[in-house]
């Protein structure tokens, strides 16, 4: 027993008359179940509720053994775990509510059912991607989850040897949550978990290509994506690849660390927003022929700001979720982890809004939406690795970074993003990427070790300049690999089937060419033409 | 549908060739745009000309060859108060509502009679009614270097804060 060896090894140590007495099958015996005429009458207090006679017997014949009541601690910690983990996972699915009504507000009237549909479907159809292939690439060779009483099933990557060293590529366990033995209770877990995750980068890209995107060529796109493109950098961050390993085999800090997704979901769903962007070009008369861009404006900053709050609250899920399990190795860090994004996101909301007040003179409000969204996304990765004080400079940061970066893209790439997704996302999730490698404290400590190293990850700012490198080598695999596969990818969609619509359609608005109803059937959308009495 | 190629450049208004620009058939607009495509070529200082054409390109879902003729009889004649009107109209339509609202100020400037100043002030009224019920987004009209230091600045303090804490 784990339990007996602990204790017979602290004996020693301790002063004889503060030994700790053994506990036997005959102290569990003599603990009584509450009297059941007093149960009968109900418990309004909760004391009787939950006793010894809640504890599962393994042999009726013995009775209650100890053997029994570690079992049940045991089970009791991964139930805990289960049920955390499930629970930020239900927050997380709701952030598609709120990417869906911020994207909508964002574009005109017009598309409004339109670039819901969108939303709406890319959770479905990136779930199946996933169910399919997705999911076993990405976790199929994870190796285990600890805090979820293990997952043993995810056991198989496909490894390549260079320089004499392992890298994982992708997983090979668990498609259609079949093969390998995942049909488990803990894969299922890690499944949803991760699978609200991948829909969390996939409903990025509808924003930067709303307005103009083709529905059948996003149901392409998305697919692909939700199969191949996230799955395996999330593989290469997450589960167990080689970016996971730059610290085992190369000695670069902890490895590539990315607490819940800055650059795994946020940098990839931006960076494939941009892929995107560039593909299906602006929107008609977004810029003039000389290259200015004109400002095309949205429909409902109601909607806007209200999404920006579901997705705030959806990030608690996100961000303290990425424990998975709130029981054990650690994982009490939730609080920090709760709080620094907290912290982060009004940071950023207040970096955005002071930003566009100083130098527009108003505190607008969708950029100062998008500000808080910024820091929210910046945090995400440090969130489980920096204190407080960390937490809102790199919010604060976030929140004007994502100004800039919205004029940048908007003034000097001339790439049309309607939401300011590629800014947002990400700008901002490569910002975070980044920050861990300045700002991790080392005093997190999930079970002693991360990524197989063992001690916690510190950044530059705290004494480990290794771990910034790291973090760096994932920022060129974003921008080299995803940005590059992305583009690749809808090129050839775009070849295939063609990613925008036509010019009649988006003139329009494309709810009715290509949803077959309004989003707003009894609203005048169309103004009347001039003259007209 | 004829056209007469050759028109006074004088003239207040631009030709009515549909009553509903809407029923024509896409055959019938390719061939208009070619004829006045050439009309253009014959005539290439008329500003109503061009004005025309960029209507008919506009018809079209042609909105960059749109843009361009309407521009190019604003340039010719600045004054012209229909090349002016339908160039403000385009960017209504894209909803581009800044520039429309600027175009379409300067358009009743040019309003020569009650009609043209009525045509002009309902756009206006409907671009600013857009506007409000709508969500302004910023348009970017400042240098970006500035703020691209004080970011930087912000980091360099904000590092040296953590590092030397």
């Amino acid at each position: 027993m784990a339990l007996g060896a602990s204790l017979a090894l602290a004996q020693p140590a301790a002063p004889a008359a503060a030994a700790p007495v053994p506990v036997t099958d005959a102290d569990i015996k003599g603990v009584a179940p509450p009297n059941a005429d007093a149960r009968v009458k109900g418990d309004p207090d909760g004391g009787l509720t939950g006793t010894v006679s809640d504890v599962a017997v393994g042999d009726a014949k013995k009775g209650l053994t100890v053997g029994d009541v570690i079992n049940q601690v045991g089970q009791n910690k991964v139930a805990i775990n289960f049920v955390w983990t499930l629970i930020t996972g239900f927050l997380v699915m709701f952030m598609q509510a709120g990417f869906a009504i911020v994207e909508t507000g964002l574009c005109r009237a017009k598309n409004a059912n339109h670039t819901m549909m969108m939303n709406f479907m890319v959770y479905g159809t990136g779930m199946l991607a996933y169910w399919l292939i997705g999911f076993a690439i990405q976790m199929g060779g994870v190796g285990g989850v600890g805090n979820l009483g293990g997952a043993p099933p995810l056991n198989t990557e496909h490894v390549m040897t260079l320089f004499g060293k392992p890298f994982g590529l992708f997983g090979q366990h668990g498609l259609f949550l079949m093969q390998g033995g995942t049909y488990d209770v803990a894969v299922m877990v890690v499944f949803l978990f991760q699978m609200v995750f991948m829909d969390t980068a996939l409903t990025i890209v509808t924003g930067s290509a709303a307005e103009r995107w083709k529905y059948a060529a996003f149901l392409v796109s998305s697919f692909i994506m939700g199969a191949f493109t996230y799955p395996l950098f999330a593989n290469w961050a997450w589960g167990g690849g080689w970016l996971a390993n730059l610290g085992t085999n190369f000695g670069l800090g902890k490895g590539y660390c990315d607490f819940a997704g800055s650059g795994v979901v946020h940098a990839v769903g931006g960076l494939t927003a941009l892929a995107l962007a560039m593909i299906v070009g602006p929107r008609l008369g977004k810029y003039t022929r000389q290259g200015k861009p004109n400002a095309i404006i949205g429909h409902d900053i109601v909607l806007v700001l209200t999404g920006c709050f579901i997705l705030a609250f959806g990030w608690f899920g996100f961000n303290p979720g990425s424990t998975l399990g709130a029981s054990g190795n650690g994982n009490l860090r939730i609080g920090s982890i709760a709080v620094n994004t907290m912290l982060a996101g009004m940071a950023g909301g207040f970096g955005a809004m002071f930003y566009m007040w100083m130098r527009y003179g108003k505190p607008d409000a969708s950029m100062s939406g998008n500000g808080l969204l910024a820091g929210l996304v910046a945090i995400t990765a440090p969130s489980g690795f920096v204190n407080p004080v960390g937490a809102v400079i790199i919010g604060l940061i976030a929140g004007v970074l994502v100004c800039l970066s919205v004029e940048f893209v908007d003034r000097v790439m001339k790439v049309d993003d309607p939401v300011g997704a590629i800014s947002v996302h990400g700008a901002n999730g490569l910002w975070g990427v980044i920050s861990v490698g300045l700002f991790a404290d080392g005093k997190s400590n999930y079970g002693g070790s991360w990524n197989g190293v063992t001690g916690s990850v510190t950044g530059l700012f705290y004494g480990d300049a290794s771990q910034l490198v790291a973090q760096l080598i994932g920022v060129v695999t974003l921008v080299g690999f995803v940005f590059v596969f992305s583009f690749v990818v809808n090129l050839i969609i775009d070849a295939c089937i063609g990613q925008r619509v036509s010019a009649k359609a988006e003139l329009e608005g494309l709810d009715l060419p290509e949803m077959g109803q309004l989003g707003y059937p009894e609203f005048e959308l169309k103004a009347r033409p001039a003259g007209a009495q | 549908m004829e056209l007469q190629v050759a028109q006074p450049t004088g003239l207040r208004l631009p030709p009515v060739p549909w009553r509903d620009p809407h029923t024509v058939s896409p055959a019938d607009l390719a061939q208009y745009i070619r004829q006045l495509e050439l009309a253009c070529e014959q005539n290439p200082r008329s500003a109503d000309l061009r004005t025309c054409l960029g209507m008919a390109h506009a018809m079209n879902y042609d909105v960059y060859q749109s843009m361009d003729a309407l521009e190019l009889a604003v340039q010719l004649e600045p004054d012209n108060f229909w090349a002016q009107l339908k160039y403000a109209e385009l960017h209504y339509r894209l909803r581009a509502l800044i520039v429309a609202e600027q175009e379409t100020l300067k358009a009743i400037d040019l309003a020569g009679n009650a009609w043209e100043l009525s045509l002009a002030r309902k756009m206006l009224q409907e671009i600013r009614r857009l506007g409000r019920d709508g969500t302004q987004k910023p348009e970017w009209t400042k240098p970006l270097r500035r703020p691209a230091l004080v970011l930087m600045g912000m980091m360099v303090i904000f590092s040296l804060m953590v590092a030397f804490r």
